[in-house]
């Protein structure tokens, strides 16, 4: 039973985690929310040169140019990567939906597996350990 | 299936108000914070992770091996 409290709450810790920070956000947001594929979301797209908004998501170049602070100098290198998992991601067809597939489903799983396994083996070799 | 869809787009817009809000309280922008995320971070974790599997693999049956004791299962 506690392997299976333990394993579920390091799936679900990351997503609790992104709930948190998002809806300790949500009040503090003065804006108008910003409203895309019929769904209202937490932050504005109003252009701001002192926070990010959806127009950093919508406009890559204007989040470039009023927002990076440590990565101005490494744009030849960081474009090449940020945009060639876009342009991958957008290859599938449906950029949104192969997002979620991938990024927030996939891959968090895939290292959940791993973690997992390797903790079931940490938990065998303490056994082992205990029976010399 | 409009539920999924509706599911699917406010998964998408939740996410993505997550990655502002996090480059907005760590005072970094939209693009430092996925690139950390996606491009680093997870590839870091993948291999990691992975890396760590194998290791515990290779620490369990030497131990195994060093004690000739059955597995547990």
């Amino acid at each position: 039973m506690r392997k299976y409290i333990r394993n579920l709450a390091i799936l679900i810790s990351p997503f609790l985690f992104m709930i948190i920070v998002n809806e300790v956000v949500r009040p503090t947001i003065k804006e108008k929310s910003y409203s895309k594929y019929e769904i209202t979301a937490i932050n504005s797209v109003d252009k701001n040169t002192e926070k990010c908004t959806w127009i950093c998501h919508n406009n890559t170049t204007y989040c470039k140019k009023h927002h990076v602070k440590y990565l101005k100098n490494y744009y030849a290198y960081t474009d090449a990567i940020y945009f060639g998992i876009i342009g991958l991601l957008a290859k599938t067809g449906n950029y949104g939906l192969a997002n979620i597939i991938f990024l927030v489903i996939l891959l968090p799983l895939l290292i959940w597996f791993f973690i997992i396994k390797s903790l079931n083996i940490q938990y065998k070799i303490n056994k082992l350990k205990k029976k010399q | 299936m409009n539920y999924i869809i509706e599911l699917g787009k406010f998964i998408y817009a939740y996410c993505t108000d997550f990655i502002i809000n996090l480059a907005n309280i760590l005072n970094l922008s939209y693009y430092e914070i996925n690139f950390i995320i996606f491009c680093v971070l997870y590839p870091i974790l993948i291999i990691g992770s992975i890396g760590f599997y194998l290791t515990q693999k290779l620490r369990f049956k030497r131990i195994k091996e060093h004690n000739q004791v059955i597995p547990i299962v």
